[in-house]
This record gives structure tokens, C-alpha cells and sequence, in this order.
């Protein structure tokens, strides 16, 4: 089965061709990561909606399950180590990527798709965990993030100063940094941008024709369900106009199909 | 897993938990429980009440409610001993008036002690009879003596009519030993020293009894006693964080305003 990138691009020539309009495989691949973003920013939460008493929007991650399980496929995980610190490799889940060190002092460097932390926790060895269960999945201090104008007295409290059992971090550009550093590991999940869509394709010279090569190409990563309000707003993005009824009808049949 | 906790708290808590409460984890559990209510569910890095804070707040409305508890307690005991002081001391006044003025009322007190050991005093090479306790503990008032009487006999009737053992002050004890009287032979002094009763008899002679018959005047204190005050008990679970969460809701709302002056009027 052909990756839904080109189930993607076939949907959206049918509109345009209905409409008599032709775009370059490029511009598709704009307008559906445009869509995604779009998505993936709705889904996320609404920068609008954060106001004071109102620590949430309406629609948030993990606010309800279902956009929870939407978001899921954006999911990262990653592991800092302490500079200097080994560890028994092989005891990692095989799902967890490498660890990789703190690169400056206390300082964590994002990846690049970063949006933004689901969990930050401090990891030890211990030894007293059942055989069924990682040490690498068993957090050991969460670590609390403080705005910039609190962590001095933090760092001076006697009551709630930062220690391995309570860490903190603050968030500075480009990355966080922790008080103190942990001993050994760093776990965070985040949630990642989504991919930039590739329809990667190649023109055969005799006949003019685009030659789809389904190796190279990228996904957005969405599951399927999300596939019809994907298709809608990249449609709209390429000016499709979509009050025609017989084309969200269509759309609804070919997000049955699981385009 | 989880395993069931072996034994549920219900008595102090009320429900059960994955973790039964004991002394040990006594303000730990309630600082979560605190940080529980304060989230209104699972605590999470956002929560302004940090567990350490928690904690604190718990010891400190405990040690609060303690010192009540203790201070009360304290005064309840003064007050019950002030009680019993002023009925021992009626009580002993009484006992002497039917004591002296209508006489011979110690009959009815007395208690025997069958096969009370001789014992020797190795370095003083003298008898002794150690006094039951109930006896010595008696209560006085101020420095007054209460019952003195104790009387020692033979455990056999035979042996009763060929000696006694006669009460002694010190002082006729000490005459007794040094100038032993013709009429006296064969008989034995007894003298008491604090919880001791001296055998009072010729020296290098070995006690003619091993155990004897002991007989002492107890009247019992027990109409007079008063009973336990109602002390208040340790400050409870419940009550505690009652007041931590009212502690806790009592504080000043966060600045939220980013300005570092410390002038925004808190709302």
C-alpha cells in the first residue's frame, strides 16, 4: 500500500481537476503541511485561550483522551545523561532512542522538532524493581518548572529548594536549564512538529508523466481519522472552493476508504 | 503491581489505602493527601503547594493541636492530684481518730502473710524480714507515720508457745541485744527499718525460723481513689488537616504580574 501522501495528492487532483485547476505537486505539499500545522495547533491549544484564571483552552493535550490519542503520533521521547555518568545500556527499553549528554553544563539543547514538554523526569538505577519493568521507565523526581522571577529564592529556601528529589527547571533560549543537575538520566517527552509532508516523484522523459516513488516520500504522520479535516483545509488552502456539496461528500467517502 | 496493604486503616482514616498509615508515614500521607485536596486530584509540577510545604503545614497544626492536648492534660492532672492530696488527707485523719479515740480497730485490717522467708544480712550477720510492699507504700501525710503495726508469729501453733517475736522501738532493741533479760529468754525482737523488720535476738545464734507468719494493717485506699481524669487524646488525622487546608487557603494570592516590584495590589 502506497504511503497516504499519494493517496493525498490523488485526492486533492480530483478536486482541482473537478474545478479545472492544476497545482504542482510542491504546492500540494505545501498546502497539506500548512493543514497539518494548522491541525496540529488546534488540537494543541489555542494561544488565544490561555487567560488569566484560565490556565487551559478548550482544546488541549491531554485535556481529553481523544486529543490525546490524536496528538499521540507526535510524541518524542529522549534521554540526557550526565556528562561523565555510565550506565548499563542494555537495560534501556528498545523503544527509547541513545541517550546523548548535556551539552552545556545544565543546559538542555532542543531538538529541532521541538514544541513543547509533556514530562520531565529525573531517572535512577535502583534495584529493587520487579524483572518486568525498565528502571528507564520509572521516573524519580518530576521536575517542576518555575517562571525566571522565582528561581532565585527558590535556590535560597530553606523550605522548597531544589534538590534531586524536587528538581526545577527554568526555560532559557533555545532550551531549559535544570537545578540541580540529575545524577544520572534525564527523561523528557515532548510533542513533536509535524513531519513536512514529501511527495517525492520523478518525471519520465519519454512520456512526460510524473513517476511517484513511494521510498522517498513523508508522511505527516496523522492517523487516518484526522485525514478528512487534513484534506478539507488543504483543499480550502489551494482554492478549492467547498460549499459544492458533492465534494465534501466526496471527501467523507474517500476518508472511509482511509485516504 | 499493587499489592493489598495487609491491614486497613479505618481506624484513623476512615478508608482504605495502597499504603496502610503508620507513624512513620503519619505527615507524609497526610502532606499528599494535603497536596491532594489543594489539586483537587492527581498533583502535578503546576500545583503552587510544594510537598515539602505540605509537610510542614501538617506539623505545624499538629504540633499546635499537641500543645493544646498537652497543656490540657497537664492541667487535668494538677487538678485530679490537688483532688487526691485533700482526700488522703481527710482520709488520714480519719483513720487516727478511729484509730485513738475508739481503739482496737486494726483487727479488721489485718493481713496475713503466710511463709514469710528469714533472710540473713550477711555483712550486719543479722535477720531480716523484707515487709510487703503494699504495707510500706501506704500513704502518709507530710511526715506523719501511717500504720506502723506489723506483727510476726511462729508459722506452727506448737512453736508459739515456746517463743514470740516481740515489737521493739530501736531503742528498746538496742537495750534488748546488750542486756538480755531473764523474763525474755527464748523470745525474739523485732524492730522495723524503712521496708525491713529486724529480728532482734543474741548474737552468733541462727534464727530458730526460716519462714514465720507475718501480719500487718493495711486499710484499703481503694473508695478513696479517684478516677482518671478525662484526659484529652492526640490530635487526630482529620483535625490536623482541617486546619492545614485552612492554613493552606488562608495565604495570599500569587502576584502574577511579571513586574518585580512587589506593588501589585494583591486581588
Amino acid at each position: 500500500m502506497p504511503k497516504f501522501i499519494f493517496l493525498q495528492h490523488q485526492f486533492l487532483d480530483n478536486l482541482l481537476d473537478k474545478q479545472g485547476f492544476y497545482r504542482s505537486p510542491e504546492q500540494k505539499d505545501e498546502a497539506i503541511h500548512f493543514a497539518s500545522l494548522s491541525r496540529f495547533q488546534e488540537l494543541y491549544g489555542d494561544d488565544a485561550e490561555y487567560a488569566p484564571g484560565q490556565p487551559l483552552p478548550r482544546r488541549a493535550y491531554q485535556l481529553t483522551q481523544d486529543i490525546s490519542d490524536k496528538l499521540q503520533p507526535f510524541l518524542r521521547e529522549l534521554l540526557y545523561v550526565r556528562p561523565g555518568v555510565s550506565f548499563p545500556q542494555d537495560q534501556l527499553p528498545d523503544e527509547l532512542p541513545a541517550p546523548v549528554e548535556f551539552v552545556k553544563k545544565n543546559k538542555l539543547e532542543l531538538p529541532p522538532d521541538w514544541v513543547h514538554p509533556t514530562a520531565m523526569h529525573f531517572i535512577q538505577s535502583v534495584d529493587d524493581l520487579d524483572d518486568d519493568y525498565s528502571n528507564y521507565l520509572y521516573p524519580h523526581a518530576d521536575v517542576k518548572m518555575v517562571r525566571d522571577d522565582r528561581l532565585g529564592k527558590r535556590r535560597r529556601s530553606k523550605m522548597v529548594a531544589p534538590t534531586q528529589q524536587y528538581p526545577v527547571a527554568t526555560i532559557v533560549r533555545d532550551g531549559y536549564r535544570f537545578y540541580p543537575l540529575p545524577e544520572e538520566l534525564l527523561y523528557v517527552k515532548y510533542l513533536g512538529r509535524p513531519a513536512k509532508p514529501l511527495f517525492k516523484y520523478s518525471v519520465d522523459q519519454s512520456t512526460q508523466q510524473i513517476v511517484y516513488d513511494d521510498q522517498n516520500s513523508v508522511d505527516t504522520g496523522w492517523p487516518e481519522i484526522d485525514h478528512n479535516d487534513l484534506m478539507l483545509k488543504a483543499a480550502e488552502l489551494l482554492g478549492v472552493p467547498l460549499q459544492d456539496a458533492s465534494l465534501v461528500n466526496f471527501a467523507r467517502y474517500k476518508a472511509q476508504q482511509g485516504a | 503491581m499493587l499489592t493489598p496493604p495487609d491491614k486497613l486503616n479505618t481506624a484513623t482514616y476512615g478508608a482504605p489505602t495502597s499504603t496502610p498509615l503508620t507513624d512513620d508515614n503519619f505527615f507524609s500521607m497526610m502532606a499528599e493527601d494535603l497536596c491532594r485536596m489543594a489539586a483537587g486530584g492527581d498533583p502535578s509540577d503546576d500545583d503552587e503547594l510544594d510537598e515539602r510545604q505540605a509537610e510542614l503545614l501538617c506539623r505545624t497544626q499538629f504540633d499546635f493541636l499537641m500543645a493544646k492536648v498537652t497543656s490540657s492534660n497537664a492541667n487535668l492532672r494538677r487538678a485530679a492530684f490537688a483532688e487526691q492530696l485533700k482526700l488522703d488527707k481527710e482520709g488520714y485523719f480519719e483513720d487516727m481518730k478511729a484509730y485513738y479515740e475508739q481503739g482496737g480497730t486494726s483487727e479488721p485490717f489485718l493481713v496475713t502473710f503466710p511463709n514469710t522467708p528469714v533472710q540473713l544480712d550477711a555483712d550486719r550477720e543479722q535477720y531480716y524480714i523484707d515487709l510487703p510492699k503494699q504495707f510500706v507504700n501506704l500513704p502518709r501525710y507530710k511526715n506523719l507515720p501511717r500504720e506502723q503495726q506489723a506483727i510476726v508469729e511462729c508459722m506452727k501453733v506448737v512453736d508459739r508457745t515456746k517463743r514470740s517475736y516481740v515489737p521493739m522501738t530501736m531503742s528498746q532493741a538496742r537495750s534488748f541485744m546488750g542486756n538480755h533479760p531473764a523474763g525474755f529468754q527464748g523470745d525474739i525482737g523485732t524492730s522495723r527499718e524503712g521496708a525491713k523488720l529486724w529480728l532482734v535476738m543474741p548474737p552468733n545464734e541462727d534464727a530458730p525460723d526460716k519462714k514465720v507468719l507475718l501480719k500487718v494493717v493495711i486499710r484499703s485506699r481503694d473508695e478513696q481513689l479517684l478516677p482518671e481524669p478525662g484526659y484529652l487524646f492526640a490530635p487526630s488525622y482529620v483535625e490536623t488537616l482541617s486546619l492545614a487546608w485552612a492554613a493552606w487557603n488562608g495565604r495570599g494570592k500569587q502576584d502574577n504580574i511579571n513586574d518585580a516590584n512587589g506593588q501589585t495590589p494583591r486581588v
